[in-house]
């Protein structure tokens, strides 16, 4: 714990709460949530289906309106943001991953990239040299860049969304079970390029079903009913380390997992 | 397969909803254009109805002419009426809530008609105090009197009486704005207002009082001979004479509203065009979407023929409901309108019974354009391999080429990506053209028609009337004094021309020919719009209409007769306008005189240099106090003119009010329907793009611009059309009236403001409509 203390709070929540209606009947999903997530952490947030981890990630994201409660990102109040200063906002500190993927069909997998870079302003040519960079650090050729979303398998169109995720240099990734819909080659690339750049720097903030996928984590923290029943602090990953499995483990069988 | 309509139904309904609004607009249009088309019909069938006369005749005389009709051996039957026929009546309305000026006024004793029979009364109430007054229903819609206003009668010089309106009939000779406009009062106001007029006479004014003959000619003579017989006759003594038959008259009526059906119908027509592209546009989005739904449907066993039928029915059905509540529309506002303009316009009451073969024919056709339509366009669905649909389901319309790559194009973010979209959804973008040209080109259109009829009408009239001028002014006395006030109005500041133009009638290969007579030729604009105006005794223009039927040319000799003398006249040029056919002859004074023609020019023309209300009124101001008592009347033509008085000015003012409402109608319609497809079939792009921290207003104006980069294009071509087409569609459309080389004026700036405004238009539009974009949510991605 006392080590926990000297890192820096990312984003900070105070009596988060999210309630959505359903036919006419309020359902309360996020009830009074106090969470901390540090700068440079690799945060995996687990429960079981339907506990909220997700309404968690976007509300944290900025993607959607708590109801109720703060959440404050490095000092800044997000919750007091309207819709477009919200975008704002992460288009230029996060990046997104999707079990889904999400690129937009439409577009060359390189400009899926390039448009969400061209919207921090970034010079095109610079930007085109960072993106194909990036595509490299994932392992996708420029010539697989040119093609469309729908032309690619699944793991390699994940990897193309982590480029988008990363273009812009975001202070955090957050990603929603990226590995979800992804075989086990592909799940092992995709976590292969979290890990590496969180070791670069940069936060994540990662939703998974997994527990392999929940190995790379340094912090743990268990969601269901809508609150924390729990967190699991694991310090830094290193591939091969069978007492971490065995410590994750522990901890999800303490959870009721 | 019930089924499947019912929920493709469904889930657009918004869009079918925006599809059965513009299918009804076609139709209603369509449907009332038909209606109007009618009023040839219902004119004959009142003609006959009420029995009216063969032809009638004006004569300004008070003596006994029963002598010289009685030596016409056509004439089968007749009737002669007094009248008064002031130049110029003022009906003051009310105590002055209302005062008009008008100089087709003729007025005769209630119960006078003679051969032609009581006139069918609209509305009657003989209960009213005081002196009586009938009124012509065409005189008394455009100007808004009704049963009960006290009317106060003033004509030329003297102060008439006042008296009480008790009925408004339907008089189908004397009856329409272009025509006479005929006005009955009881018998003690008639002998009343006739003992004023003999007195205004006495003292020397153009006498007022004439006879009115109605006439029947024996049968097998046609109306045109038997007409020209008599009016010889009466010319003969040297009695002022005007007549015209029924044929004439009946044009009168209904050839203003007539002109409108042109206008409406092709637009409804265009509406239609329009409404196919957007089935077409439709149904491939349709096919696109429901892809997996017909693999599974055509995997369980159904034919593509069945399942093209069930898309087909669909539609069949949408148009079904739309056509049958647009024509419905149609004839509950076909009265209204009629009721509101079209009595004014037409002077006849147009009561419309159901009419099952416009109703129906109006139906069945644009439901068979939609059912082609809708069969046509999905025959795609039969190139379609079932499992290929199962398997790949949208991804069918994968996008295969990368149309301008971010990195490697210029231009900005939001641009680069409206400019993909445009191009990508190529459906859209040829809809958006299609429409856009057509809306531009009415735009056009209306915004030409408003520049020549309200800004600078000159070119307008002069296609309408021939020559026109600023001026009338009306003046006594002789040939020699008429060139002093000439020469003494030319002197006034901002005249251009003062001239005079009389209209005699003269005979050609036996035919009567309206003739226009001038000493001042050089001052006419008649025109002309080959050759040159006639300047010598022995040179004429002539109608380019009449031109034709006599199969004569420029530079050819034709023989002009009148009373027994004839001369050959050289042609020096055609004339076209649209009041007289095309059929006037213009000859010189001198000319006129080689035939015994004796031209009266006692109304003298004054045409002046940029005029404006106030310039005549100021120059006719100084004109009486010039001629004192010489001067009989004045007109303000030129605020005439521009005013809705002024019939084919209000009835452009209709077609632009029409035009521009329904061009904004479609243009709102379609943007919809476009923005709704494109929300049901973009939306998860949508939340993608705004979880990536696109703003909706950043995603609104890429919207907005996809739509606005085909409508470019579009907006210039349809304007650029109406550039170098009004014109030419006029000559189309008015060829018949005597029109054949329209000279509107059209100006490059209205390329640019029709093609500005229109894309102002759209954008603005559908960046209004976007707004839904505000609630497209990023986290809806969760719930996928
Ligand atoms: N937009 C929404 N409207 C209504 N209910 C929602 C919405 N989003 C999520 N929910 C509900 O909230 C609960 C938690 O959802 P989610 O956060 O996706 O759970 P998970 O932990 O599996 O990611 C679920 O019961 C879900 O149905
Ligand atoms: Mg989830």
């Amino acid at each position: 714990m006392e080590k926990q203390n000297k890192k820096k709070v990312l984003i900070k929540t105070e009596k988060l709460s999210k309630s959505f209606s359903v036919a006419g009947k309020q359902q309360h999903i996020i009830k009074n949530l106090d969470l901390e997530i540090y700068e440079g952490d690799f945060t995996v947030i687990m429960g079981p289906s339907g506990a909220g981890k997700s309404t968690l990630l976007y509300a944290l994201s900025g993607m959607d309106k708590p109801s109720l409660g703060s959440i404050n990102y490095c000092g800044q109040e997000i919750t007091a943001m309207n819709d477009d200063a919200l975008a704002v906002f992460r288009r230029s500190h996060c990046g997104f991953v999707f079990q889904q993927i999400y690129l937009v069909d439409s577009m060359s997998i390189m400009d899926n990239a390039v448009s969400t870079g061209m919207l921090t302003g970034q010079k095109k040519k610079a930007l085109k040299q960072k993106a194909l960079t990036l595509f490299e650090r994932v392992g996708i050729s420029s010539e697989l860049a040119g093609k469309f979303p729908a032309q690619v398998s699944g793991g390699e169109a994940q990897r193309a969304a982590m480029v988008r995720a990363l273009i812009n240099d975001p202070e955090v990734v957050f990603a929603d079970e990226p590995t979800g819909a992804l075989n086990s080659a592909g799940v092992k690339a995709v976590l292969d390029v979290l890990t590496d750049i969180n070791r670069g720097g940069q936060s994540i903030v990662m939703v998974t079903h997994d527990i392999k996928s929940a190995r790379r984590a340094d912090r743990i923290i268990y969601i269901q009913d809508g609150g924390i029943m729990g967190e699991c602090i694991l310090g830094r990953y290193q591939s091969g380390d069978k007492k971490r499995h065995e410590k994750i483990r522990a901890f999800l069988e303490d959870m009721g997992w | 397969m019930v089924k499947l309509i019912r929920s493709n139904l469904h889930k657009d309904r918004a869009v079918m909803i925006v599809f059965m609004l513009i299918i009804m607009i076609a139709s209603m249009l369509m449907h009332t254009s038909l209606l109007i088309n009618t009023y040839d019909e219902v004119y004959d069938s009142k003609a006959e109805k009420q029995d009216i006369p063969d032809a009638i005749e004006q004569v300004r005389t008070d003596d006994d002419i029963s002598g010289i009709i009685n030596g016409c051996d056509k004439i089968s039957q007749y009737s002669v009426t007094d009248m008064i026929l002031p130049a110029e009546t003022v009906f003051t309305v009310n105590d002055s809530a209302k005062e008009i000026t008008n100089d087709t006024a003729l007025f005769y004793e209630y119960g006078t008609q003679g051969i032609a029979g009581e006139h069918s009364f609209v509305e009657r109430d003989e209960s009213v105090s005081g002196r009586k007054l009938y009124m012509n229903l065409g005189l008394a819609r455009s100007n808004g009197i009704n049963i009960g206003d006290r009317i106060h009668l003033k004509m030329d010089h003297y102060n008439g009486l006042e008296f009480t309106v008790a009925g408004i009939y339907e008089d189908l000779f004397n009856g329409v704005g272009m025509s006479y406009n005929s006005v009955m009062l009881d018998t003690q106001g008639f002998e009343q207002m006739k003992a004023c007029a003999q007195k205004a006479a006495d003292a020397g004014n153009t006498p007022q009082t004439q006879k009115l003959i109605y006439m029947r000619f024996v049968d097998g003579a046609a109306h045109k001979d038997g007409l020209k017989q008599l009016r010889e006759a009466i010319s003969a003594k040297g009695y002022y004479n005007y007549g015209y038959t029924m044929e004439l008259a009946r044009k009168a009526y209904v050839g203003i509203i007539t002109l409108l059906v042109p206008f409406l119908s092709t637009f409804a027509v265009l509406m239609i065009l329009i409404c196919i592209i957007m089935i077409i546009f439709a149904i491939s989005n349709n096919i696109s979407r429901d892809i997996r739904n017909i693999g599974a449907l055509r995997a369980v066993g159904h034919t593509a023929g069945q399942v093209r039928t069930s898309l087909t029915l669909e539609y069949l059905l949408i148009g079904a409901i739309s056509t049958a509540a647009g024509t419905a529309l149609s004839y509950v506002f076909f009265p209204m309108l009629e009721k509101a303009f079209l009595r004014g316009l037409t002077g006849i009451v147009c009561k419309t019974g159901f009419r099952p073969a416009a109703t129906f024919g109006v139906i069945a056709c644009i439901l068979l354009a939609i059912v082609l339509t809708a069969f046509i366009a999905s025959a795609r669905i039969k190139k379609l391999h079932p499992a290929t649909a199962l398997r790949f389901g949208l991804q069918t319309n994968s996008f295969k080429r990368d149309h301008f790559p971010l990195a490697d194009t210029k231009g900005g973010l939001n641009f680069l990506l409206a400019a993909k979209s445009a191009v990508q959804s190529i459906g859209q973008s040829i809809s958006v053209f299609v429409v856009i040209v057509t809306v531009s080109f009415l735009t056009f259109f209306s915004l030409m028609l408003y520049y020549n009829t309200k800004i600078d009408s000159y070119k307008f009239q002069r296609l309408l009337q021939g020559d026109t001028a600023d001026a009338y002014i009306e003046i006594t006395g002789d040939e020699a004094r008429r060139q002093e006030i000439l020469k003494e109005l030319r002197t006034y500041d901002g005249v251009s021309e003062a001239y005079s133009l009389c209209f005699q009638t003269a005979t050609i290969n036996g035919e009567d020919v309206d003739t226009y007579v001038s000493a001042e030729p050089q001052s006419i604009y008649c025109g002309v719009y080959e050759g040159k105006m006639c300047m010598q005794a022995n040179e004429t223009v002539i109608g380019g209409e009449l031109a034709k039927r006599l199969g004569v040319g420029i530079g050819d000799e034709i023989k002009i007769s009148n009373v027994g003398r004839q001369e050959r006249y050289l042609i020096t040029g055609f004339q076209q306008a649209v009041y007289g056919l095309g059929e006037r002859v213009y000859l010189t004074d001198e000319g006129a005189r080689r035939i015994g023609l004796e031209p009266s020019y006692s109304i003298i023309r004054v045409r002046m240099h940029e005029p404006s209300d106030e310039k005549v009124d100021k120059l006719l101001e100084k004109a009486k106090a010039y001629l004192g008592s010489e001067c009989v009347s004045t007109d303000n033509y030129y605020r005439y003119q521009r005013s809705e008085e002024n019939l084919p000015v209000f009835a452009s003012g209709m077609i632009n009010v029409v035009f521009i409402l329904l061009s904004l109608v479609i243009v709102f319609l379609i943007i919809r329907l476009l923005l709704k497809t494109v929300f049901i079939k973009r939306e998860k792009e949508f939340g993608i793009k705004k979880a990536m921290g696109f703003t909706s207003r950043q995603l609104r104006l890429q919207l907005s611009l996809s739509l606005l980069l085909p409508a470019i294009s579009a907006a210039l071509l349809g304007s650029v059309g109406g550039y170098f087409l009004v014109n030419p569609l006029f000559n189309a459309v008015f060829s018949s009236y005597g029109i054949k080389n329209s000279d509107l004026t059209v100006k490059p700036m209205m390329i640019a403001i029709t093609a500005l405004s229109v894309l102002a238009l759209v954008f603005v539009l559908s960046f209004i409509m976007s707004r839904k974009m505000k609630k497209v949510a990023a986290y809806k991605l969760i719930s996928e």
